[in-house]
């Protein structure tokens, strides 16, 4: 009897043990769940106002309608050559416009000469609000992938130019000292100092430029263009079609998430050294 | 260690004609943007003979980090010849030189092996001979553990125990130290000095401090150089020490001969630092041009 009452005491502790470890567990992580149950709420919401009427589904949509956009889009395949367009536009700007960036960067804080033509004509361009300069190149270089391309180029150039630019200049005079202490010059210290130095810099900007160079892509397509998401978008708002332009805008969101991500990943990589402590 | 007691009191003595480190009329002048010239150092002589540990004292802003430059070539006298090993300094000397910087100076993205490793992959070393040396030297500095460690991993002390290594792993015939010690607390301080004493007494090195601490540059050095306030920063004075090798310092630096030394290195100092120093000028006791030799000084304070 005594044994039994003992056993009971003890799997009642043990129950509001677990259940408190699990109160706990909820409270430790309800604030990182929430911002993620705020969001289901909202479109729980946005589909019950829209069936409901209380707002109009012709010009706000609704999930569902939205899934049934998206699920048709990719079953059928008509999307694939928007995104595959929009893709390659986004990809060669990104790829040159760093390149070029990065190059021309370099070059400046090498120089005195094209420091000082390069630092105020760079600064100028990014005082210029670029997507203005969109209209421009597509009248230069006509409604192909070209003027999109150009267009993200530019976007992403001068965002890189400051990255490497300022990333070599603010290397510790120390350390360079140090490496030419030893024996190094050009090259080496270029692997060793500058490379690393400016990588940190080059990753905090990558991801700002991986979202500018979708956004050169898009906004080309949307103004002129046969083909791409810009170019659905402009499709949709032209035949008052939100729940295509709203499919449109979440896929570019999910597109961009997914592609932040990756850098993120290649970041943490490339410079673990930040994080040992 | 016998053999090194044996030989201590030879060392600095003339083993070779030709001095380690030569300077002659040496000036260096800065531009600043503006197009003003800052004279940081002017005519100074100085010449350090293989073997021996020369300290550099002097007020804050006196160009011995300048003077250090100039000899390691990571810059050029506006006048006047440095000469290493009798041949003239030009570009920088990291065949026969290494610097000890006075922040750490590591690659924060290299581990503490390939920081250590680095003289030795510039020169081209086999990999095996680099790892061979580089846990030779990690063990040496008490680091063998720490070969994966990045620098912001460690302590002060570890970092620059890990630069000392990758200062002496290329095995310099002269080693620069610009005020290496000056961030480190007491102990590590005192830690780090004693190795310095018996690094010095293992090999033929020639060593030039620079320091702003007295007590470490007479219980380190066989030989102290004052120098006067900038600008225009001259040699006011070259001491000897005479303290025996090898050191306890600890010992040393209580030894009769060692305060009296430093007592009146802070004499000299404090003519520089204080109101008598800031009439400035050519007119102040300053060895104007006069050629001095370490290992000779001017002034003999009596025996140890």
């Amino acid at each position: 009897m005594a044994t039994e009452t003992l056993r009971q005491v003890e799997t009642a502790a043990a129950d509001s043990a677990s259940l408190r470890s699990f109160r706990r567990g909820l409270a430790a992580g309800l604030p990182r769940l929430l911002p993620l149950l705020i969001l289901i709420a909202l479109v729980v919401l946005w589909e019950i106002a829209s069936a409901r009427r209380w707002i109009d589904p012709f010009f706000f949509s609704s999930p569902s309608a939205i899934w049934q956009v998206l699920a048709r889009q990719f079953t059928t395949g008509t999307i694939y050559r928007h995104l595959f367009a929009t893709l390659y536009e986004a990809a060669w700007g990104l790829a040159s416009g760093f390149a070029a960036g990065a190059l021309l960067g370099w070059l400046a804080a090498q120089s005195r000469l094209v420091g000082t033509v390069a630092e105020p004509a760079m600064v100028l361009l990014n005082a210029i609000p670029r997507i203005v300069i969109a209209p421009l190149f597509i009248m230069w270089l006509g409604i192909g992938p070209n003027s999109k391309i150009a267009l993200s180029f530019f976007l992403v150039f001068v965002v890189v130019f400051f990255a490497v630019y300022s990333g070599i200049r603010e290397v510790d005079p120390t350390l360079v000292g140090r490496v030419r202490m030893l024996g190094g010059s050009g090259w080496t210290l270029i692997r060793e100092v500058y490379g690393p130095a400016v990588l940190a810099w080059v990753f905090a900007s990558l991801r700002l430029t991986v979202g500018f160079a979708f956004t050169g892509a898009v906004v080309g397509e949307f103004i002129a263009s046969s083909r791409g998401l810009g170019y659905l978008l402009n499709f949709a708002q032209n035949s008052q079609n939100a729940s295509l332009m709203l499919a449109n805008v979440i896929l570019i969101l999910l597109i961009i998430l997914a592609l932040n991500v990756a850098v993120q990943a290649l970041e943490r990589r490339a410079t673990a050294w930040k994080r040992a402590r | 260690m016998g053999a090194a007691a044996l030989d201590a009191p030879t060392r600095g003595q003339g083993v070779t004609s030709v001095p380690r480190v030569e300077l002659r009329g040496v000036t260096k002048h800065f531009q600043a943007p503006d197009g003003s010239v800052y004279p940081a150092i002017e005519d100074v002589d100085l010449t350090v003979p293989a073997g021996s540990f020369v300290a550099i004292v002097g007020p804050s802003g006196c160009g011995k980090s300048t003077l250090l430059r100039l000899i390691a070539g990571l810059a050029a006298p506006t006048a006047g010849e440095i000469r290493l090993d009798g041949v003239p300094v030009r570009g920088v000397q990291h065949e026969r030189i290494g610097f000890l910087f006075q922040q750490d100076a590591l690659l924060p993205w290299r581990t503490v092996f390939d920081n250590v490793a680095l003289g030795l992959k510039i020169r081209g070393v086999t990999r095996r001979e680099i790892r061979e040396r580089v846990e030779y030297w990690l063990a040496k500095v008490g680091l063998s553990g720490f070969a994966r460690h990045y620098p912001a991993q460690l302590s002060g002390g570890m970092r620059k125990r890990v630069a000392i290594a990758q200062t002496l792993i290329t095995d310099p015939q002269l080693i620069l130290m610009d005020e290496p010690f000056t961030a480190l607390d007491a102990q590590t301080r005192h830690v780090m000095e004693t190795d310095l004493a018996q690094l010095f007494g293992e090999g033929d090195r020639t060593i030039v401090l620079v320091t702003h601490d007295l007590d470490e540059a007479v219980a380190l050095a066989d030989t102290v150089v004052v120098m006067t306030r900038g600008p225009r920063s001259r040699i006011k004075a070259i001491e000897d020490v005479g303290l025996p090798r090898p050191r306890d310092l600890l010992a040393a630096r209580r030894a009769p001969r060692a305060v009296e030394l430093t007592t009146y290195l802070w004499q000299l100092l404090y003519e520089e630092v204080g109101d008598l120093g800031r009439a400035g000028g050519p007119d102040r006791p300053a060895l104007d041009g006069r050629a001095v030799t370490v290992g000779a000084p001017q002034r003999s304070i009596h025996g140890y």
